[in-house]
């Protein structure tokens, strides 16, 4: 893991071009991408009528934190709350079960091991709106419609395949010395898993439950489908609410996508050298 | 007491093999698969076999009505509308996976020099991917806007013609293109990324004291060690690209025209303008074939190095 | 030997998981219809699925609002659970919902939604119900709401919604051009009149030499035409109406020749020519869903628009004009004898025949469909009254308040009652409208390629359950 340096060497590749030229490029491409953010940004913090002037203003004046306030009032809060419980949810169950899955996947022979792997990986491959609508005819007979469950149970079988490839391939790369001497030392190979696996595995289990955790909250279409109440709506279809039959409430939407967007970002932020680590080791091995 | 015996590879392929003696069989491997696998065969295999069986009868909604065969798929075939749309997915996803890689490769190498800027340039970057991707293509829908968009009122005050980014068939295609790179580069970048970080930085001071610097480091070094990785972000790339849907359903509606109708937003329409589930679910049988042909081909170039 | 026994005791256990979990569903759904126990005309649960429900924000919701406090009040122990979902989507919930028996009691319905919904069989006959209205309630509702989702002898939705279309005009816009738009009653007048509205940066007129669209500030008609948004062609119906006295359209065979009729082909020639020819209809209308147009009016883009007046009060908050400089008008016809025929578009309550909990839905219904709460819709949901008696309430007289009357008179001269075909006409529409505009596509071709697939979705539903009149 050593070579895998969470940050690239101190002694950088020598390019015939200067860190300035690479700064540079840095911040254009940083400005690139920041230039529809920005615009929302501002849009959030203006009125209807200021969104609608024309020409657009470059920046808008008076400012005004009107907006978010509606969109507290209206259940943002209740919306990111249900996507916090749900989409943490989903990923806990989705790291346990898809350690254990890995686990005999990528260290052991078993009969069916290969039709397993096809049958897991083989979902991801199909476009997802041939499914959506028995699978809610599965979660009605269930009576799990509009309900935490049957949203976490949907996330869950959602982030399965890729968190077990990604598993799968990191749990490749251990030395089976680790293993043997734990056998020696009369583990079960329940404790292999559980005690040596496991948590030397952190940087994966981060992918993972990262990739896992922004897929879960980012998800519309299911949500839309399988809730039906606002106390039961997730941020994202909060969010859409927004868009009325008749007009969109611009300011409104940009005020919440961005405050919907916050806790995925400082997320990354804080985890981000982790994140790239565990991604090398498994994602990459095929 | 059960025989143990361990073989174990560098490369970690085989582990643990337990065999019993006498008893029966070992059930360690079943009892850990079987959650995830349970789940996912009732949860996901099962809507999707029905799903896919659905094309191969006549529905009313869900309802099964008569068995049919293959006479979907035939229809689906001879339909000029499915043509156009498979065109229209080859060049959409095409183009955006070539951007995305290239722009993603930059990206990644960018982000994997030692300059302090690149923790926050790492989490800007990936912005695009994390946003709400209703929300973000909602915004670019209006920057392209032709009567108040951001980028027509700067070309106007700059003495140009406004121009219609999602009113010609072409300029569309291309805006399309360009709307979704924006939003997918990110998620190559960071697979990149760590492929990058893969390569030991031995193997670059060695060639620096050979003399080889710069691009051509990057031509003997990296290109070749990050065959694998390109080759996956190639494939996951394009999996994503042909399931994209909402950016066409949000910029341009499919139009002008058919102009930027790809098969996903085919099928959809099918499915909820239409309630054709047979012809929809034909539809997304032939998507998973072509996603299968294309993971087998990267299976076979992986297994060619 | 060993290892096959193994492979399919694999195989069944998963199977078999499967299996128990799908078999203990009916179970579940038993339990379920055991506990809907309790209902009556006064008393029960009642689930209502609507886009605008007490639930949200907006003028239509603050309507539901006090209607429903009315109810609470006059039937304390009928509850009424919301979902409020987004309109797009309404149809296709109710329709998975009630594959699936968990659909709500009642359910709001537009006439995109009406035609696949009465192929599935989902909903409850309701003119056994209001028959039993006393004669003079009956006569309170125009024609046009009684034909309203009338299939034969079945009634299956009753509009609470109902609305048409004005003409809604920039007077500062038509004064500078110095024409009277209340006096225009041909559409050829319309055209001249708003080539004259439209200028480019230099002055310019379509028509005129140089003219450089690109710099027009103020367009003349708007409207919204993209993709999968729901929009139609402009006036398609009510010109066929003008022309061959039918709609494209019509019961019991649901043919669609008038597509590539004379009559049809020209229509469509002419409509599309407000982009090509003659240069009134803004090309950025091809990318625009309902919200972008009314947008487009607010912000001055275009001179007139074509309201709804279910949505005219939300979009005139947002005008970026004063809002006395707007003015109103019916639509022209070709031959300038009448005003043109009203298409009466409108969102309906029905009732699932799956329901448990039919007598308290249909109190429910009664009651939203009774004189105060259509005051109330219209009042406070700025919605246009049902009811004839509501229409002579003072409140109209306002002058805020005119178009509405305006559409009222103009629905009772020549209203078009919509019909809702078994398949969506209006996507196929505006695909071949949006070819022949941006890919030079023959109207000819393009329509003929229209209704081939109007042909084939239509030859895909058994005879029997077509829809007669």
């Amino acid at each position: 893991m050593a070579t895998l340096a969470a940050s690239a060497p101190r002694g950088r590749i020598k390019w015939k071009s200067s860190d300035l030229l690479i700064g540079g490029l840095m911040v254009v491409s940083m400005l690139i991408v920041i230039v529809p953010f920005v615009w929302a940004f501002f849009t959030s913090l203006e009125t209807q009528k200021q969104i609608y002037a024309f020409p657009p203003q470059a920046i808008p004046n008076p400012l005004t934190l009107f907006n978010y306030g509606v969109q507290f009032q209206e259940g943002l809060a209740q919306g990111l709350l249900n996507s916090a419980i749900v989409s943490t949810s989903a990923v806990a169950l989705s790291l346990v079960t898809a350690a254990m899955c890995a686990y005999p996947l990528a260290r052991m022979r078993f009969r069916g091991s290969n039709v397993a792997l096809f049958l897991i990986i083989a979902p991801m491959m199909i476009p997802g709106l041939v499914n959506l609508v028995p699978t809610y005819i599965i979660l009605a007979k269930l009576a799990l419609l509009n309900s935490y469950p049957g949203l976490i149970l949907v996330y869950w079988v959602r982030s399965l395949p890729i968190s077990i490839w990604i598993l799968r391939g990191f749990f490749q790369t251990l030395p089976g010395e680790l293993e043997e001497a734990a056998v020696v030392d009369g583990a079960s190979r329940f404790q292999v898993l559980f005690e040596i696996f496991i948590p030397i595995s952190q940087p994966a289990l981060l992918a993972v439950a990262l990739l896992g955790f922004i897929d879960s909250w980012n998800d519309f279409i299911i949500a839309s489908i399988i809730t039906s109440s606002a106390d039961m709506r997730t941020a994202q279809v909060f969010l859409y609410a927004n868009m009325g039959d008749t007009e969109t409430n611009w300011g409104g939407l940009m005020a919440s996508a961005i405050v919907i967007t916050l806790p995925v970002v400082i997320m990354f932020a804080l985890l981000q050298r982790r994140f790239v680590a565990g991604l090398t080791a498994g994602a990459l091995k095929g | 007491m059960e025989d143990v015996r361990v073989s174990a590879r560098a490369s970690g392929e085989e582990g643990v093999r337990r065999r019993s003696a006498r008893r029966g069989f070992d059930w360690f491997p079943y009892l850990m698969i079987a959650p995830a696998l349970g789940v996912i065969t009732i949860f996901s295999l099962v809507p999707t076999v029905y799903g896919v069986v659905v094309s191969l009868y006549t529905v009313q909604f869900v309802q099964l009505l008569e068995f049919v065969g293959l006479r979907n798929y035939v229809e689906m075939f001879t339909d000029p509308h499915f043509w156009s749309a498979f065109g229209v997915s080859l060049t959409f996803t095409g183009g955006s996976v070539l951007l995305e890689v290239s722009i993603g490769m930059v990206l990644a190498i960018l982000a994997n020099t030692g300059l302090r800027l690149r923790g926050l340039f790492r989490v800007v970057s990936l912005l695009p991917w994390v946003a709400s991707y209703v929300v973000v293509y909602l915004i670019f829908k209006w920057l392209l806007n032709y009567d108040d968009g951001l980028l027509n009122a700067l070309i106007f005050q700059l003495g140009g013609p406004k121009v219609g980014w999602l009113n010609d068939p072409t300029l569309a295609t291309i805006s399309l293109i360009i709307v979704d790179t924006w939003r997918g580069s990110p998620y190559a970048m960071i697979l990149l990324l760590a492929g990058l970080q893969t390569i030991p930085f031995e193997l670059y001071e060695a060639a620096a004291t050979d003399g080889a610097t710069g691009w051509r480091a990057f031509r003997s070094i990296t290109l070749p060690l990050m065959r694998v990785p390109v080759l996956i972000v190639l494939v996951l790339l394009t999996i994503i690209n042909f399931n994209v849907v909402v950016a066409q359903l949000v910029l341009t509606g499919g139009g002008p025209g058919r102009a930027t109708e790809p098969l996903s937003l085919l099928m959809y329409s099918e499915a909820f303008t239409y309630f054709r589930m047979g012809p929809a679910a034909s539809i997304a049988v032939f998507i998973f074939a072509l996603n299968l042909v294309l993971a087998g081909a990267y299976t076979r170039l992986l297994r060619a190095d | 030997m060993q290892r096959r026994r193994f492979n399919r005791r694999e195989l069944l256990r998963t199977t078999a998981t499967g299996t128990a979990l799908l078999a203990l569903a009916p179970v579940v759904d038993a339990c379920s219809r055991l506990t809907g126990g309790g209902n009556s005309a006064t008393s029960g649960t009642v689930e209502f699925m609507a886009h605008f429900t007490p639930l949200g924000k907006g003028p239509r919701h603050d309507a539901s609002k006090k209607i429903w406090s009315n109810f609470q009040q006059k039937y304390p122990n009928i509850t009424i659970k919301w979902q409020e979902t987004a309109w797009p989507t309404i149809g296709e919930k109710f329709m998975a919902a009630w594959s699936a028996n968990t659909s709500p009691d009642i359910s709001l319905f537009s006439p995109a939604n009406i035609g696949p919904v009465y192929d599935l069989g989902a909903l409850t006959d309701l003119q056994p119900y209001l028959q039993k209205w006393p004669s003079s309630d009956q006569q309170d509702f125009p024609k046009a709401w009684w034909q309203v989702g009338t299939y034969g002898k079945e009634k299956i939705i009753c509009p609470l919604l109902l609305f048409g279309n004005m003409l809604t005009y920039r007077k500062s816009a038509f004064a500078k051009v110095e024409v009277d738009p209340s006096t225009l009653k041909t559409w050829d007048g319309w055209v001249a009149a708003l080539q004259k509205v439209v200028t480019d940066g230099s002055g310019k007129h379509p028509g005129d030499a140089g003219f450089d669209k690109s710099t027009v500030k103020m367009w003349g008609y708007g409207t919204f035409l993209g993709r999968n948004t729901g929009a139609t062609p402009p006036y398609w119906t009510s010109m066929l109406m003008e022309k061959t006295g039918h709609q494209d359209t019509e019961p019991p065979d649901w043919k669609a020749d008038s597509w590539v009729s004379d009559a049809g082909l020209s229509i469509m020639q002419f409509t599309t020519d407000w982009i090509k020819k003659y240069q009134i209809l803004s090309p950025s209308t091809l990318n625009m869903a309902l919200p972008d147009g009314s947008k487009f009016f607010d912000q001055s883009g275009c001179a007139v628009y074509d309201f709804g007046t279910n949505i005219y009060a939300a979009a005139a908050a947002q005008f970026q004009f004063p809002k006395d400089d707007v003015s109103f008008t019916l639509s022209p016809t070709f031959d300038g004898t009448k005003w043109g025929p009203i298409g009466l578009n409108h969102w309906s309550m029905g009732v699932s025949n799956k329901s448990k909990a039919l007598d308290p839905a249909l109190t429910v219904i009664d009651f939203w469909l009774n004189p105060d709460s259509d005051l109330i819709m219209s009042e406070v949901g700025g919605q246009q009254p049902k009811r004839l008696s509501t229409a002579k309430n003072k409140f109209f007289d306002a002058p805020n308040e005119s178009f509405m009357k305006l559409v009222t008179e103009g629905l009772a001269q020549w209203s078009m009652p919509d019909l809702s075909p078994p398949v969506r006409t209006n996507e196929l529409l505006t695909e071949a409208y949006q070819s022949i505009v941006t890919q030079n596509t023959p109207v000819k071709t393009a329509m003929q390629s229209a209704l081939d697939r109007y042909n084939k979705l239509l030859s895909e539903i058994p005879k029997s359950k077509l829809p007669k009149v």
